[in-house]
């Protein structure tokens, strides 16, 4: 025997009833939305520290290079110091006369002709000038 | 249980009393923190900052001083001081022991300053790299190192006279660094830095820099090579003549720029510490010891002569060896000399009995031309020419050449000399005719000649030729000028000068291959002390090469030489040494 109801529901007396479709994916993205919002603040913090690590790494190294920068230069002022220093004829002639090198006693210029105020010369063009002229002479007055 | 009924139903007290309580405490809070955060903020602030906070000045860099050709004559560069902190110190004794013996100090003074409840004590500052090394390596607790600029003279006592020294925070206290020194200084700079409370920065603190503005350089006229030689001549003259001190003066003649300032004996500014400061050997006798110039005067004297048309080269005196300006006093001269006794005594007296003068040799009445009282350096010739210029003219010809007031050279404390012409005194004009009663420095005399030089037009001498700032740009101070006698009679007087060398007294100073005029001098030292003339000489010569168109100008002054006693066997030979090399050093074409 087929079962068959009481009887026919109303169509009129039906109760409006709506199907809400998504209740389970709404869970989820609450879910979703619970978990990645932390992740994505702890993301964020780390990425900070991360970010300040590395920029205060860098002003570390900026400033070990800046102290390099200044070591060398004062380096390389000590070197033209020394420079200076041995380059000065109050060093330069006593080394020299320790190796026998001596300052001449007798300069000779020699003019080409044509320059200097004197155009007086030998045939080879130079003139050589007596340096001991007058010079062994004895002054006689004040 | 106390519970009213009221208007808004039951009152509980015991949790209004709660309530109270708590809306008290929380305002107690809210108060403090109001003061705290509103009120008192700045001070608070201010406060925090002055813990992280740490500003420390940075000294800038002091200026180089060069020479004409680029060659560092002074320069700062950093060095290392010692400091210690004394509360650190462990054992003070010892320390002291330690330090003082490598670091040549007083170990008692050491010990008591390390034993001081000062958190800061210098031990020694500016230490050469090898002895710092040694004292780092040394790693006592609480001895700590600080950077500082130390001034460096690389050719050490080469032209310190000129130079000048600083002290040790860096500040010229003596020649150009003293005279320059606003401009070598520069401004100091700032840094500030928030740190830890370790000290140590925090990198992303507040970090601002000002930086300093490092000194200006200076570019002198001097020439390194120039003023070695000068030295080197003055120094041989010292221990040959056995003299107490040897000045000289080396000049273009065209721009009045000095090339080289020697004065002999010198020191070593960079290293002071046996240095006695009463000696005189700090003076720059070249610009601050006035001396009598004796025969060089005559130059002037000549010179106004020739100038106001008084006499010229060829005119003719009857010259005999003495002279007498007042009446009687050659009588009086020649009996104080026959009374002299063996030991000279009465004979040093007579020299200074005014209104007779004489010549430095005996001789017989001779006519001469004003050119052979030139060269040879007669006093009665010069004496009877400045009669005829009379005493008005020759003032005005001294006043135009500048003696009696500083050059105004770039130096601090220049000496401005003396002109003792005072109305009624009889002897004064003659005598300041021969290069008495009249004193000048060896620059002013240099500037006279240098005058002479440049076809009669004097400039102000100078010893930096221009200041260059951080950004390169040269600053340049133009001196001033005066004609002072015209270009022929400059040329008359450089024909004299000439001649002076070539035929007269000032033989020795001439130049192998160059043409030198010059002018020897000698003259009785004043002793201040006596106040009289002693027996002791001041010898100079004074001259220029090559003579027609002069690019250099001389003067030597030797002080009380005991060996050889004129200009022309004592001073001339070193301005000759000096002269050559100066001349080949500036690359002078041979003239003669």
């Amino acid at each position: 025997m087929t079962p068959r109801p009481l009887r026919q529901p109303d169509a009129d007396s039906a109760p409006s009833l709506t199907v809400i479709s998504g209740g389970g994916g709404g869970r989820r993205f609450r879910v979703v939305l619970w978990v990645a919002a932390p992740l994505l603040a702890v993301s964020v913090f780390m990425s900070l520290i991360f970010m300040r690590t590395a920029l205060d790494q860098s002003i570390y190294e900026l400033r070990n290079l800046n102290q390099q920068i200044a070591e060398e230069t004062a380096r390389r002022q000590r070197l033209r110091l020394e420079i200076t220093r041995l380059s000065s004829p109050t060093v330069i002639l006593p080394a020299a006369e320790e190796l026998g090198l001596i300052l001449p006693e007798r300069v000779v210029p020699l003019t080409p002709l044509g320059l200097g105020r004197d155009r007086s010369g030998d045939a080879s063009g130079f003139r050589d000038d007596d340096p001991t002229r007058d010079a062994t002479r004895s002054a006689s007055g004040p | 249980m106390a519970r009213l009924r009221g208007r808004w139903g039951a009152v509980d007290y015991r949790m209004l009393t709660v309530i109270l309580l708590i809306l008290t405490g929380w305002g107690v809070i809210g108060y403090r923190l109001f003061q705290v955060q509103v009120v008192e903020a700045s001070d608070y602030r201010e406060a925090a900052e002055a813990q992280r906070i740490r500003v420390r000045e940075t000294t800038p860099a002091r200026g180089v001083i060069y020479d004409r050709q680029g060659r560092v004559m002074a320069v700062s560069v950093d060095s290392r001081s010692v400091y210690a902190d004394p509360r650190q110190v462990e054992s003070p004794a010892n320390v002291a022991a330690l330090l003082g013996g490598l670091l040549k100090l007083d170990i008692a003074r050491l010990e008591k300053r390390l034993r001081s409840d000062s958190s800061f004590v210098f031990v020694a500052r500016q230490l050469d790299d090898a002895t710092a090394d040694e004292v780092e390596g040394l790693d006592f607790p609480g001895i700590h190192f600080v950077t500082e600029p130390k001034r460096v003279y690389p050719s050490g006592p080469l032209g310190s006279h000129v130079l000048g020294f600083v002290d040790v925070d860096s500040k010229g206290i003596e020649g150009l660094e003293s005279f320059y020194d606003v401009q070598l200084t520069g401004a100091p700079g700032r840094i500030l830095a928030e740190t830890a409370p370790g000290g140590l920065l925090i990198p992303q603190g507040r970090h601002e820099i000002e930086p300093a503005v490092p000194g200006m350089d200076l570019i002198t006229t001097l020439d390194r090579e120039v003023q070695f030689a000068s030295e080197a001549a003055c120094q041989d003259a010292l221990e040959e003549t056995l003299a107490q001190r040897c000045t000289v003066v080396v000049m273009d003649a065209r721009t009045f720029e000095v090339l080289a300032m020697a004065v002999i004996p010198t020191f070593d500014p960079g290293d002071r510490r046996n240095l006695d400061p009463n000696s005189g050997v700090l003076t720059n006798t070249a610009v601050r010891s006035v001396y009598e110039p004796g025969s060089t005067q005559k130059l002037v004297t000549v010179t106004a002569a020739i100038e106001e048309g008084v006499v010229n080269r060829d005119t003719l005196y009857l010259v005999p060896d003495t002279i007498e300006v007042v009446e009687g006093a050659c009588e009086e001269l020649q009996s104080e000399e026959d009374g002299a006794g063996e030991d000279g005594e009465g004979a040093e007296e007579a020299e200074e009995i005014a209104g007779c003068y004489r010549d430095f040799s005996p001789h017989k009445d001779e006519v001469m031309s004003v050119k052979q009282c030139m060269r040879e350096s007669s006093n009665v010739c010069l004496v009877k020419i400045a009669q005829d210029l009379g005493a008005e003219k020759l003032e005005k010809y001294l006043n135009a050449f500048g003696y009696g007031r500083v050059t105004g050279i770039d130096y601090p404390g220049e000496a401005s000399g003396e002109v003792n012409l005072e109305y009624g005194c009889s002897t004064c004009p003659t005598s300041a005719a021969i290069g008495y009663s009249l004193s000048v420095t060896p620059l002013q005399l240099a500037g006279v000649y240098a005058a002479i030089a440049n076809d009669g037009v004097w400039r102000q001498p100078r010893l930096v030729s221009s200041v260059v700032d951080g950004d390169g740009r040269r600053l340049t101070e133009e001196g001033g000028e005066r004609r002072v006698v015209s270009e022929e009679t400059a040329r008359i007087m450089r024909d004299l000068l000439r001649e002076v060398v070539e035929d007269g007294t000032g033989r020795l100073a001439a130049v192998p291959g160059y043409s030198v005029g010059g002018k020897t001098g000698t003259a009785r030292k004043f002793n201040f002390e006596l106040s009289s003339y002693g027996d002791e000489f001041l010898v100079s010569f004074v001259g220029m090469s090559p003579v027609e168109d002069p690019r250099l100008v001389a003067a030597v002054v030797v002080d009380s030489p005991q060996v050889g006693l004129t200009g022309g066997s004592v001073a001339a030979p070193v301005f000759a040494r000096v002269m050559e090399r100066a001349l080949h050093q500036l690359g002078v074409p041979a003239d003669a």
